[in-house]
């Protein structure tokens, strides 16, 4: 996979770089907003990931709309020491998919890079959702594990579904806030993970196979096998 | 003490004030005087004119019926009825310009005026006069001249000047006795205002104007100004009691953070100790981030740009996501949250920022109310107001530490011991602020209740 970084800070853009080589996207790293909107332009990428504040005249939104006005729909994800909310509502309307605000831990950045780069490969709207003997039944809101029903509640089989969808990914609790809590702030508790081990003891209680696993520091994945830790 | 702009006399607004005054005064004096003389003077001497026509007419007619001897019995009669003696002008001439009777001893050439009115100067028995004079050749070729010495008028006008002119100073000496006086309570009370503030610019926050009993303009900007001096003060006793505390807060992280790198960097440090002390570094450079985040979410709060984002919401239906988000949480501690509608108002808000609101109040609630305790979340309305209640039966606070608890960093003592770093309700209360909400929190005996009122999108009808 091939991603195009447009970020300023040196430092930055060579962590950046590194980590997401390390998970399979190779990163072409530009440094100003001048060349950043030829690059992005010039070429197919399969993600952009913007800073707001760019020298040399144009900025990351710049780019972004100059990009959405081409009718060039490439996931772009912002980056920005800008923590104000409304600063984040502007990005995303100016097309951006996602935002993320410095300092940020690398894993986040990779988890939402990865869920990014899925959400624009996934066909049309499957009826239905299946991970190991799990199946979710998306018309009927309805879980089941191999025959036996999971009794779930309506907020619950939306978590389930988040996590099903991004399944061998790992989702950042901050993630899981804004899609199924539709919160954007940081609870000082650990709700997130209280919320999620109750929906396990729903799903993974009595059965030989876990399928909600945590990462540790970073959030919680989905999967069948029990690679969880790769 | 800062030097002062120096008080000059044409810059001050009471001389500008004044000269404007006295300009104004002095303007409609003038046009009164003008007024009042053109119908006193003006009048009395358009009223002579008319006179002299007529007696000149009466006169003439007279001469035409009785001849040259009965118009000198008549103009005689009437130089010697002892009416109007100072003032009247009598003079009968034949063609040849010798004098028949009249009461002037010299007088000027009337050669071609006829039927005009004169005014020349003339000897009235041998004195000076000025007079209104009206020539009139007769059908005999005699020339009859009937006029009126104006002194007496003239008098009139000159009292009248004199006494406009006394009105008008009279007026201009009021005006700046006035201004004079306006001036000296005004320097009195800029003063005052001027004292105090200069204190209060050299550091003495405590400093207030002195209004006294007086409820007049100036009693009220001194009362914004003394306001304004309350909220600087408050201002600066937060900002000192948080640099205080960030210092603390700031300090406590980056020593540990500096602690686990040089243990990271031991000569022969074993990977996992390295990975380890990393580790813990991140997580205390991550709890830094945390802190400034939740000090910009107050100074964005305070600041009030967030209100373009209001849009109205459903309290309740908000309630309820964040509930559910953290009933399993209070579970896991051993609390219970239970959330109650009594109703389901519509507030205007900032949907993130109302659940950080709430979100923060529970987040104090796993935190401090202790183990078993009952939260209770209520919706509902008073009056014009949403209320958000958040009550629990736990350990609660101290009175004291309840007036404290929306400061910054304020933590009661209790609570030190634990994690955490007092913004929490200092977050909430910038919040609810911004809202144009009231924020209480009171003893629940036992436990905690925060009473949040915050304004209905659209005022209800009362049923």
């Amino acid at each position: 996979m091939e991603g195009l970084l447009i970020e300023d800070d040196r430092a930055t853009a060579r962590n950046i770089r590194d980590a997401l080589g390390r998970a399979g996207v190779r990163m072409t790293v530009c440094l100003d907003g001048k060349s950043g909107l030829e690059m992005a332009t010039d070429k197919v990428w399969d993600v952009i990931i913007l800073d707001r504040m760019l020298p040399g005249g144009v900025d990351g939104l710049d780019i972004l709309k100059a990009l959405r006005a081409q009718g060039d729909s490439t996931p772009v994800l912002l980056l920005s020491a800008l923590a104000a909310l409304d600063q984040r509502v502007m990005g995303l309307r100016a097309g951006g998919d996602d935002y993320l605000v410095k300092p940020f831990a690398l894993d986040e950045l990779l988890a939402r890079v990865d869920a990014l780069v899925r959400r624009t490969a996934r066909s049309a709207e499957a009826e239905q959702l299946t991970v190991g003997d799990l199946r979710l039944d998306l018309r009927a809101r309805k879980a089941h594990r191999g025959q036996q029903p999971v009794l779930l509640q309506p907020r619950e089989f939306r978590l389930l579904e988040y996590l099903v969808r991004n399944q061998g990914k790992v989702v950042t609790r901050a993630m899981l806030l804004e899609a199924v809590w539709d919160c954007r702030f940081d609870p000082q508790t650990n709700v997130v993970d209280a919320r999620i081990s109750k929906l396990r003891d729903k799903v993974d209680k009595g059965f030989a196979v876990a399928l909600i696993h945590t990462v540790r520091g970073i959030g919680f994945m989905v999967q069948a096998g029990d690679e969880a830790n790769a | 003490m800062k030097p002062t702009r120096k008080f000059k006399l044409r810059h001050s607004v009471l001389l500008r004030l004044l000269l404007g005054y006295a300009l104004c005064v002095a303007v409609s004096i003038g046009f009164a005087a003008f007024v009042f003389y053109a119908n006193t003077a003006g009048l009395l001497s358009r009223d002579v004119d008319k006179q002299l026509v007529v007696q000149s007419r009466r006169l003439a007619e007279i001469g035409e019926a009785s001849g040259r001897d009965g118009l000198v019995r008549e103009i005689h009669a009437l130089l010697t009825d002892d009416k109007d003696v100072e003032i009247e002008v009598y003079l009968l001439l034949d063609a040849n310009g010798r004098k028949l009777i009249g009461n002037l001893t010299a007088w000027p050439q009337f050669a071609g005026a006829n039927s005009t009115i004169l005014e020349r100067s003339v000897q009235r028995v041998g004195k000076a006069s000025r007079s209104r004079l009206l020539p009139r050749r007769l059908s005999n070729g005699d020339l009859l001249v009937v006029g009126r010495d104006m002194h007496d008028l003239r008098e009139l006008g000159g009292v009248i000047r004199d006494a406009v002119a006394a009105g008008v100073i009279g007026a201009l000496l009021l005006a700046m006795f006035g201004a004079a006086l306006f001036r000296w309570q005004l320097r009195r009370t800029l003063s005052a205002i001027h004292r105090a503030t200069m204190e209060v610019g050299a550091g003495n926050l405590r400093r207030r104007i002195d209004i006294g009993d007086s409820h007049d303009e100036f009693a009220l900007i001194s009362q914004d100004i003394n306001r304004m001096l309350d909220d600087i003060e408050r201002l600066m006793d937060v900002a000192r009691a948080v640099s205080n505390s960030i210092a603390h807060d700031l300090r406590t992280p980056l020593s540990r953070i500096r602690s686990s790198l040089d243990n990271a960097l031991q000569r022969d440090a074993p990977l996992d100790v390295m990975r380890e002390s990393a580790r813990r570094a991140m997580a205390d450079i991550d709890g830094l981030t945390t802190l400034f985040d939740k000090l910009l979410a107050i100074t964005e709060a305070e600041s009030g740009v967030r209100r373009q984002s209001f849009v109205p919401l459903a309290l309740a239906q908000l309630a309820g996501d964040i509930a559910d988000l953290y009933e399993s949480a209070m579970e896991a501690s051993g609390q219970s949250l239970e959330l109650v509608v009594e109703s389901s108002p519509i507030v205007l808000g900032d949907r993130d920022l109302i659940a950080n609101m709430l979100g923060n109040l529970l987040d104090n609630a796993i935190k401090y109310a202790g183990s078993g305790a009952r939260v209770v979340v209520r919706i509902g309305a008073d009056g014009d107001h949403a209320r958000l209640t958040v009550e629990d039966d736990g350990v609660g606070m101290a009175q004291g530490d309840i007036e404290q608890a929306a400061r910054r960093f304020f933590r009661g003592d209790e609570s030190r011991s634990q994690p955490g770093n007092g913004l929490g309700l200092a977050i909430v209360a910038a919040l609810v602020a911004l809202h144009d909400g009231v924020l209480r929190i009171e003893d629940a005996a036992p436990g905690l209740r925060v009473l949040i009122d915050l304004p209905l999108s659209v005022r209800r009808q009362p049923a």
